[in-house]
């Protein structure tokens, strides 16, 4: 499994008003198999921060390394899990997994079906191999979306809101298999949200980003046994936690910003 | 709960006559615009001299007799040939000069507008200059006339296609041919499709002019044939030969763009 190395990450982009600073000089470790969840507002650079991570975009200035290596030199191992499900709509699930196992060779690989049907089993698809995205609802969608990261066989799963378009109850379902499988392998998992009850029901150690530019506001351990429970004292106390720094950020950046929009 | 089991049967029964009623009323629906037309045309037939409009009875006769002599035939088959493969060559060139104009847009619309502009008749008469009066004179004017529109089309279907679904492929790591496979060719395929059907009236349309001008030694396929019939003042082989080929465009449509599309979508079935 992967480890990750953050050094003085900043990312800026060239807007026509001008260069936008998203990511502001942020450094962070996530060890070997670690659960950390990148909480903030929307537009807080956390998506930026985990495409950096991805080698999907390139840091204006600092470092990002997985496992010792600098992404720029070597994309690393991972599976990247999007909001929207982002199937193939003309291929059934089965060709959609293919497509990610086939991806780099362009032709078959050992024990396509072999892996094919752990996945599905994995997220509870068994048997839905040949049905087309149309004729799925949303919630299986995305869980084609978790088989397809996986079958990949990660080091390291990065996820960008994976749950944020579903009713609460299947992302609940959902979080729960994600935690299981998680316990089982022990994949280190980036975990990209504005949810805190979300965050705080999956994670290791929460990262607060700030609003725009982006700093670490905290870093909230959660030192509690999984599967956790929705509502408990210990998950209330934390969020409370959570909340608190939120609240300091947001006045902090109220202060400083120059104008209310 | 006594006339529950009498009920059953009924709707099932009742299903069978009103499934048929349907399709006759789809048919019926269909054979309309045909009706009008054939309606209008012997109307003004009625007006008007045989030789200035004949009615359709007689133009019927005329590809009846067109075909005992054998020449629809003949005609058919040569004209089918240019237009075959003038419509492949189409769709080839068209594709990748879409794919040329979607990527360096700078270069190819002033190239492709130029292919645009100049008329049909214009392409025609040179590529009798430069081919002689062949075949390839023919299959030259459809294309030069027919890949603009696929290249239009594939352009506006690759600047459709799914950026979510470009990311995806990032992540996973896919290859170029693995993207062009999986993701832009399926994309393309109802942009395609609709270029098809227009390119391939086009194509008929086109053989026509271009076996007009390039006479008997192209082949003798309809074009030429109406053109003779024009030649020698027989205005009814003109009809004939018109009618003719508008038939024969609506079964290209049916035997090949039809199909095609059915194949397509065939995943889109709930």
């Amino acid at each position: 499994m992967s480890h990750i190395e953050v050094n003085n990450l900043t990312k800026t982009f060239d807007t026509r008003s001008g260069p936008l600073k998203v990511v502001d000089d942020i450094s962070f470790k996530i060890a070997e198999g670690e659960f950390v969840c990148l909480l903030g507002p929307s537009g807080s650079g956390k998506s930026v921060t985990l495409n950096c991570i991805a080698g999907l975009l390139e840091a204006s200035s600092g470092q990002v390394k997985v496992d010792g290596v600098p992404v720029r030199e070597k994309k690393p191992n991972y599976g990247y899990i999007f909001q929207q499900a982002r199937m193939l709509p003309w291929r059934t699930v089965e060709e959609n997994l293919l497509f990610a196992l086939r991806a780099e060779a362009g032709r078959p690989v050992p024990d396509e079906q072999r892996r094919i049907a752990e996945v599905l089993d994995l997220v509870n698809l068994t048997g839905y191999e040949k049905f087309y995205m149309h004729q799925i609802s949303g919630g299986m969608q995305n869980r084609v979306g978790i088989a397809r990261a996986y079958i990949r066989n990660p080091d390291l799963l990065l996820m960008d809101e994976p749950f944020a378009a579903l009713d609460e109850m299947t992302a609940r379902k959902l979080r729960a298999e994600l935690v299981s499988a998680w316990l089982r392998e022990r994949r280190t998992v980036v975990f990209v949200t504005h949810d805190i009850v979300e965050a705080c029901y999956l994670a290791d150690r929460i990262f607060i980003y700030t609003p725009k530019p982006t700093r670490i506001a905290s870093i909230i351990e959660i030192d509690l046994p999984r599967p956790r429970i929705y509502g408990s004292g210990e998950l209330h106390d934390i969020e409370a936690q959570v909340l608190a720094v939120f609240e300091k950020s947001l006045s902090e950046f109220a202060a400083h910003a120059p104008e209310p929009m | 709960m006594t006339h529950l089991p009498m009920a059953v049967p009924a709707p099932a029964a009742a299903a069978q006559p009103s499934h048929l009623r349907r399709k006759l009323k789809g048919w019926g629906v269909s054979a309309l615009p045909f009706a009008i037309l054939a309606i209008l045309w012997q109307l003004i037939a009625l007006t008007q001299p045989a030789y200035v409009f004949p009615p359709l009875g007689t133009v019927f006769r005329t590809i009846y007799e067109l075909g005992q002599d054998g020449v629809l035939l003949t005609a058919t088959l040569s004209t089918l040939q240019s237009v075959a493969l003038g419509a492949v060559l189409s769709l080839v060139l068209g594709t990748l000069l879409g794919f040329a104009l979607a990527r360096y847009e700078l270069v190819t619309a002033p190239l492709l507008n130029f292919a645009q502009t100049v008329p049909y008749v214009v392409w025609a008469l040179m590529s009798l200059i430069w081919f002689g009066l062949t075949k390839s004179a023919v299959v030259f004017t459809i294309l030069v006339a027919s890949f603009p529109i696929v290249s239009y089309n594939v352009a506006a279907g690759l600047k459709n296609v799914d950026a979510n679904l470009l990311g995806m492929a990032q992540s996973v790591r896919a290859s170029r041919i693995m993207i062009l496979r999986h993701i832009v060719f399926p994309s393309l395929t109802p942009y395609l499709l609709s270029a098809s059907r227009t390119m391939l009236g086009m194509c008929w349309k086109i053989s026509v002019l271009a076996e007009l001008f390039s006479g008997g030694s192209s082949g003798g396929g309809v074009g030429y044939s109406l053109f003779a019939g024009w030649e020698f003042s027989r205005p009814n082989e003109v009809f004939a030969w018109t009618v003719w080929l508008v038939f024969l465009m609506m079964l290209s449509d049916r035997a090949f763009i039809v199909p095609a599309e059915m194949l397509a979508t065939r995943w889109k079935k709930p």
